[in-house]
């Protein structure tokens, strides 16, 4: 079996330590700055994915090891990446759900039983409304 | 150190050659690792989705409930692991035995830490009640406080800090709609995903404590190195997945 196996030489797997060690230097530090919610989501994935790429052509050999292996791999991203796509042209595609609306009884009086934590503050104004134990509880703690 | 004798290994007799074993064997483990990719796959789908629905939560809850320094110190081990393990593959492939055992000792150690490191943050959070379960309101309060905040946001008397403190409460207890209870969102998540990550490390450590004893037989060497090869495999998976998982949870907020 030695013969004809490719030996990857042990300085490739160093030099992919420091690669692998300095980007998570970068990520961390890319972090500390705000760029705006999407710009730091972006940066840090490509960061992931080149570490990723790092790990599997290198430590994982695919780069040096037969094609099939490659092809295998990249089939599971390519069904994952499918089902991202469904997932999101599902949830994209959704009409709009007003879980106020909904909450009311037809004749537009609201439910507190649902939604006795959103008005946390104010659902005392409502003696006969239900009130859950734990919600009596914190009221009570709260003027010490 | 006494020397070790090197014992050979026998080609399974439906395999034409040695390398045809290792061949077939390492396809295999690729198939296998598929799988895993499936696995965290869907996890991470499901993190997208609700992460989608609840930006601000993630974001206060990366902040104000994870460390990124632990988390941070989690990937340095889990890479240097990484290495330590190829390394350990290349000793097998030159046959030396004595780096291979040294190697394979290195990553168990660095999995242990891996798992000591995780048992602290586990453990902070369990002491800041934040569960993967319903939090009670006046708990995650509590948790919030203990992060930086003196005082309830009701008996805040600065009120530039009562505003920031009523937001953060606001958020760790309401979705995006306002009527439901959802740090238990965000931690049900962190918990999942990195405990079935950190399941995946102690399976690992055993495998490398299995190859210890093989190793410490004599039984690798550069004709037969395949188990090595495939626990590295399974190893460095693992590793790739923390690092989508570091800055999943910890960096991006």
């Amino acid at each position: 079996m030695s013969e004809g196996h490719h030996i990857i030489p042990a300085k490739i797997y160093t030099r992919t330590l420091y690669a692998l060690l300095f980007l998570t230097v970068i990520t961390v530090a890319a972090a500390q700055v705000d760029l705006g919610s999407p710009l730091n989501i972006i940066l840090a994935m490509i960061i992931a994915i080149v570490k990723g790429s790092l790990v599997c052509c290198f430590f994982m050999g695919l780069k040096y090891d037969r094609p099939l292996n490659s092809v295998i791999f990249a089939c599971s991203l390519i069904f994952l990446f499918c089902f991202f796509l469904l997932t999101f042209a599902d949830l994209a595609t959704r009409g709009e759900f007003d879980p106020e609306k909904a909450l009311r009884d037809p004749d537009g009086q609201i439910n507190y039983k649902e939604v006795e934590h959103k008005d946390h503050n104010t659902q005392a104004k409502e003696p006969d409304a239900e009130t859950p134990l734990h919600e009596e509880k914190d009221s009570k703690e709260t003027p010490k | 150190m006494k020397e070790v004798k090197e014992v050979l290994h026998e080609t399974a007799h439906h395999f034409d050659s040695a390398e045809q074993e290792f061949d077939a064997c390492k396809t295999g483990m690729w198939i296998f690792l598929v799988t895993e990719i499936m696995l965290f796959g869907g996890l991470f789908v499901g993190y997208t989705v609700f992460r989608n629905w609840n930006p601000e939560l993630w974001k206060l809850a990366s902040e104000y409930i994870l460390d990124w320094k632990l988390g941070a110190l989690n990937t340095l081990v889990l890479i240097i692991s990484s290495w330590t393990m190829v390394m350990g593959v290349y000793s097998a492939q030159t046959s030396n035995l004595k780096a291979l055992k040294r190697y394979l000792l290195l990553t168990i150690l660095l999995a242990g830490a891996f798992m000591v490191v995780k048992g602290f943050e586990y453990t902070a959070k369990f002491d800041h009640h934040a569960f993967p379960v319903a939090a009670d309101y006046s708990e995650s309060k509590t948790l919030v406080i203990e992060r930086g905040f003196t005082l309830h946001s009701d008996q805040e008397t600065d009120p530039v800090k009562r505003a920031e403190l009523k937001k953060i409460e606001d958020i760790f207890n309401k979705d995006t709609q306002g009527n439901t209870k959802n740090l238990n969102v965000f931690m049900g998540f962190y918990f999942t995903m990195t405990g079935i990550h950190g399941f995946h490390i102690l399976i690992g450590m055993g495998l490398l404590a299995w190859l210890y004893v093989r190793a410490c037989r004599g039984e690798f060497h550069k004709q037969y190195f395949t188990p090595i090869e495939m626990v590295g495999l399974y190893w460095h998976i693992v590793d790739l997945i923390w690092i989508f998982l570091f800055p999943l949870f910890y960096l991006v907020g």
